[in-house]
């Protein structure tokens, strides 16, 4: 195979791939921001919903740059078996894995998500919930497979995908209820817009209803009827 | 040929895509669910309809064929 | 048909169970004869004469629908696949001991009938569901089998199942999704009528009383069977009676009755006023409806029908508007939890009933009510918030002038009177599978 490097594919692997990172960071938010209602003037719910769709793409499109040049490059040893079967890849072969495996989240949650309306529901939502697993992958991948850890902003980028993440999954699991039965919570009554949904349970507080004063009689013994 | 926007209760969990989408064939409740207005689909929104469906996050919303009636009051 | 002279009294259902004991297997059969199937060969004009007997006979739903028989058999007859026969014995409307009157103490007419309905539909086997926390009708089910099984009349597969015992379990998608192995919760129908799928084949799902009732017209015909009605009404029928009444309980009536003597039936403490006919899903009907015949037809007028056989009498002493509340609370209790208009409208509509029935003066609330009713009614997968709609409404007309003396805060003479209704506690953490 001839040797192909250059320092332009190793920038452009690296730049790609914190891109990338920041990219899915985002789409994490947005797909959060989606199933927690947010929308209302400036951006309808439906937009909401359409932004993390389109930015979902274009995270896809700057992954594909990141894989490319990141295999093309001859300088590191990553075949192109490697770019999907994990540990199979010569250079760091445990964090090359993890982006192997993040990719094959991604492909799955992406592809199932093209093909939604052909597919069931139900086996639909068991994949994209894998994003909570892919992210952080990938986010493992970014800190230890990097040559640019030593330096302090990528520490300080880092910290900010967590925060970003993390902070729209704490909000989402404690502070807005949604229908996922995480809580059974009391309906916001101003307009549509805002008001969330909490459902899968019957709604809590239940009131008692007032204690009877005649019960059937547990006998019930049949009559005869008036001849 | 008349085709009427229905949608599945059970599957709804008022996200309220539909609603912004085509608010000429679909109001929310106070509780963000929808209602759905009219009886058929006027040709003009047909469109606006299938893209409700397709948005809608939970598929809930489903599009219903429903043959026209065709007879007339006196036979009825 | 058999030899033995039919009882012509209206205890038919009920016969030889006066004195309140069970009849077992051959007690069943020397009161009632036996009753012959037919033979392989025979089958299928047996059923072609069945179905018209049972159309002759104007049976009709016992379970609270009230549909023809005849014609619910027949659209479960035409499939391909055998279908599975359940006898819904859930009843788990509160005022109604109807459907546990007939598995305590007449079991076998219900297994009967079972046989019938399993032989009509070419069933590949037969479930009888009843409720987990019906111990004696479970008992005196299980007890039936194996007298059956002692006597070596085994025809059909038969297995007692036991749902969990939640209001909308015994709704008929409720039960097949149990069945199917899923939560006892309603499923979505996009069309109805449409069919059931139990484990891949169409599920025929039939209450308890229609069973038994079909193992009598099997036995003694359409006409033997219509008699037991009153002018044009078909047959006897099975009523829960209670409220303000001395000996609450179950009695068998002939169908057209008019209502105020079967009410009488169980001895009323004072003049009835009006009732709540079917169930808490059912309707209020005012004195007008006194006379009425106790049938369909009969009550149709009055915006009312028998519905699950639940008469609860009312003679004024207590609440009609606090009664109201009452049931809607409970009702928005036993929501499947599923669809929004449900799991929040009633709910919603529950609490503007209490605020109005406490006397406080809120205005608009009866506007409220009403719009809230507008927008429940008909959008939750299945019947459960429609029947509180319908009550509610029933219940602004019969107690119009209760509900506009609440609503003007003028102070209610029956203030803290006791409920007559039989509200047991709710589901509430009860498991659904």
């Amino acid at each position: 195979m001839i040797g192909l490097t250059s320092p332009i594919l190793w920038y452009t692997a690296r730049a790609s791939g914190i891109v990338t990172l920041l990219l899915f960071t985002l789409v994490m938010a947005m797909g959060i921001m989606t199933a927690t209602r947010v929308g209302g003037a400036p951006l309808p719910r439906f937009a909401v919903a359409e932004l993390h769709r389109r930015l979902s793409l274009i995270a896809v499109i700057f992954l594909a740059l990141h894989i490319a040049a990141s295999v093309i490059d001859t300088y590191v040893h990553i075949s192109v078996v490697a770019i999907f079967v994990p540990f199979a890849s010569a250079y760091k072969p445990l964090w090359v894995a993890l982006g192997t495996i993040s990719l094959d989240l991604i492909l799955a949650i992406t592809l199932t998500s093209l093909f939604r309306q052909r597919i069931n529901h139900e086996a639909w939502r068991a994949i994209h919930w894998l994003s909570y697993l892919a992210w952080p992958i990938a986010l493992i991948h970014s800190i230890f497979i990097g040559t640019d850890v030593r330096f302090g902003w990528m520490d300080l980028f880092v910290a900010g995908c967590v925060a970003i993440v993390v902070a729209s999954a704490i909000w989402r699991i404690w502070a807005n209820p949604h229908p996922d039965g995480a809580l059974t919570a009391v309906p916001d009554r101003t307009t549509p817009k805002t008001a969330r949904s909490a459902k899968r349970a019957p709604r809590v507080p239940q009131q008692r209803a007032a204690q009877t004063s005649t019960p059937i009689a547990s006998s019930s013994r049949p009559k005869r009827p008036p001849q | 040929m008349e085709v009427r926007l229905r949608v599945d209760p059970v599957a709804c969990d008022g996200f309220g895509h539909c609603a912004e989408l085509a608010p000429e064939l679909i109001s929310l409740d106070e509780w963000g669910y929808p209602i759905i207005l009219g009886e058929s689909i006027p040709k003009q929104f047909r469109g606006v309809a299938e893209m409700a469906v397709n948005q809608c996050p939970r598929k809930a919303l489903f599009l219903e064929r429903v043959a026209t009636p065709t007879t007339t009051p006196a036979t009825r | 048909m058999t030899d033995l002279a039919p009882p012509l009294s209206s205890q038919r259902l009920l016969a030889g169970t006066d004195q309140g004991q069970r009849l077992n297997y051959e007690q069943h059969r020397a009161t009632h004869g036996d009753l012959v199937l037919p033979a392989r060969k025979q089958v299928h004009q047996w059923r072609t004469t069945m179905l018209d007997q049972i159309a002759t006979a104007g049976l009709t739903g016992r379970g609270g629908g009230g549909f023809p028989t005849a014609r619910k058999l027949q659209s479960g007859v035409n499939g391909r696949r055998r279908p599975l026969m359940v006898i819904n014995v859930m009843e788990g409307e509160p005022a109604a001991k109807k459907d546990s009157v007939l598995a305590c103490f007449a079991p076998h007419l219900i297994l009967d009938g079972a046989e019938v309905l399993a032989t009509l539909t070419h069933a590949v086997s037969i479930a009888v569901a009843v409720a987990r926390d019906n111990p004696a009708a479970l008992h005196s089910l299980e007890l039936a089998l194996s007298e059956r099984k002692a006597a070596r009349h085994t025809p059909f597969d038969v297995a007692l199942v036991a749902p969990p015992g939640r209001y909308v379990a015994g709704e008929e998608s409720a039960l097949a999704h149990w069945l199917d192995g899923a939560r006892a919760v309603p499923t979505f129908r996009a069309t109805k009528p449409s069919k059931l799928t139990i484990k891949s084949r169409p599920g025929v799902i039939d209450n308890a009383e229609t069973a038994a009732d079909l193992a009598l017209i099997a036995r003694h015909g359409p006409e033997w069977f219509r008699s037991g009605g009153l002018g044009d009404a078909c047959g006897t029928t099975l009523a829960t009676l209670s409220g303000n009444v001395e000996e609450p309980g179950v009695f068998e009536v002939p169908l057209g009755t008019p209502l105020r003597y079967v009410i009488a039936l169980a001895r009323p403490q004072g003049p009835i006023l009006g009732a709540l006919l079917g169930g808490y899903g059912g309707t209020f009907v005012g004195p007008a409806a006194l006379d009425a015949p106790y049938s369909q037809s009969g009550l149709r007028p009055y915006g009312s029908s028998p519905g699950a056989g639940v008469i609860v009498a009312f003679d004024g002493s207590s609440c009609g508007v606090a009664e109201t509340a009452r049931i809607a609370r409970w009702m928005a209790n036993e929501s499947a939890g599923q669809c929004g208009p449900c799991v929040f409208g009633l709910p919603a509509l529950a609490s503007e009933l209490e605020l109005l029935a406490n006397g406080e003066r809120v205005s608009g609330i009866q506007e409220r009510i009403l719009s809230h009713l507008e927008v429940i009614n008909g959008r939750g997968a299945c019947a459960h918030p429609d029947g509180v709609v319908r009550l509610v409404r029933s219940a602004f007309a019969v107690f119009a002038n209760d509900f506009q003396a609440h609503a003007q805060g003028v102070r209610c003479p029956r203030a803290g009177a006791p409920s007559v209704l039989a509200l047991p506690e709710n589901s509430g953490e009860i498991e659904w599978k």
